[in-house]
């Protein structure tokens, strides 16, 4: 077994309400930075997880996505693998 | 007599009401414990509201994975009456006893205020006692509240009558102005292809009884149980 870094970014879906987004958006213009068109707030999950390789590892992460870390009814996802290098 | 059964999850904070409520119109109930397997003996489901598991991830979704919503699950496929309020359904919809999902209100505040609500369908058994176009005064308290349900899925929702109310002004008209929340087409509550699982934002429980300021959710309990007797 290997330990891979997994890092899932969960956005709202286009079409779907991001209020926080547009807030955000405001407020950045109302800073100055007029030259900011769109913004969108979602998460950044971490997890470490043990697979025998890279493709066991993502696959698990998608599984995980779609039962239970994004709803996609309103969220898409993507998911990055690496190995973990040195010692840990 | 209608046997009601509240499930209370960590972090459910209207079960208590529910069960107040309920007891007060003259019916039975009883609390569930979110580990408990059985539901034998209870006639109607209620899921109240409250911030199950604080909300973490997604609202409802930690509750919607705990073990008494196998049970739940079998009880709806039994064709028997459930209702969520509020954080109730938001963790049916979570777990896919019904479309939608939800996502946080249009101006990004804890929304806590008396709504009115249109009947939109009366075939569920929470609203089988009542008249389409019938307008109940209902109070909603919520953060996460926008209804979310997109393209087909939300047209055929529509087409098959499984929008049950609708956020509307006093007189019954279904607006902007009258909805608090940015859910999509208005929508406060919905149910099951089958009509018997039912979600609802507004808190019926809290407006049970004349002296916390009105009675109309009297009439969703009153609809379930007299079905329940049939």
């Amino acid at each position: 077994m290997k330990t891979f870094e997994v890092k899932v970014e969960i956005r709202p879906a286009k079409g779907v309400l991001d209020p926080e987004g547009r807030a955000v958006l405001s407020t950045l213009g109302s800073l100055g930075f007029g030259g900011v068109k769109s913004v969108t707030v979602g998460k950044i999950i971490e997890m470490s997880v043990e697979a025998d390789d890279e493709a066991a590892a993502r696959e698990q992460s998608l599984k995980m996505c779609g039962e239970f870390l994004a709803n996609p009814v309103i969220e898409v996802f993507s998911v990055e693998v690496s190995e973990r290098r040195g010692g840990g | 007599m209608a046997e009601f059964g509240v499930i209370v999850f960590p972090g459910s904070n209207c079960d208590e009401d529910c069960v107040r409520a309920v007891r007060g119109l003259g019916h039975g109930c009883v609390s569930v414990w979110h580990e408990e397997t059985s539901l034998a003996g209870i006639d109607c489901v209620i899921i109240p509201g409250g911030f199950s598991y604080g909300d973490y991830l997604r609202a409802g979704v930690m509750a919607s994975f705990s073990p008494v919503m196998g049970a739940v699950k079998s009880f709806a496929r039994e064709g028997k009456p459930v209702l969520g309020i509020c954080n109730g359904f938001q963790i049916m919809a979570e777990g896919g006893l019904l479309d939608g999902a939800f996502v946080r209100n249009s101006n990004l505040r804890f929304v806590c205020e008396w709504t009115y609500v249109r009947v939109e369908s009366t075939r569920t058994p929470f609203t089988a006692s009542l008249k389409e176009g019938d307008v109940l005064r209902i109070p909603v308290a919520h953060r996460e509240g926008a209804f979310f349900c997109g393209g087909r899925r939300l047209e055929d929702m529509e087409n098959s009558g499984r929008v049950v109310f609708r956020y509307c002004s006093k007189d019954g008209e279904v607006c902007a102005a009258s909805n608090p929340n940015g859910s999509v087409s208005n929508i406060a509550g919905v149910c099951s292809d089958g009509g018997n699982l039912v979600g609802m934002m507004p808190h019926p429980e809290r407006c049970c009884d004349e002296i916390i300021g009105g009675t109309d959710g009297a009439a969703v309990f009153e609809s379930v149980a007299k079905w329940a007797e049939g």
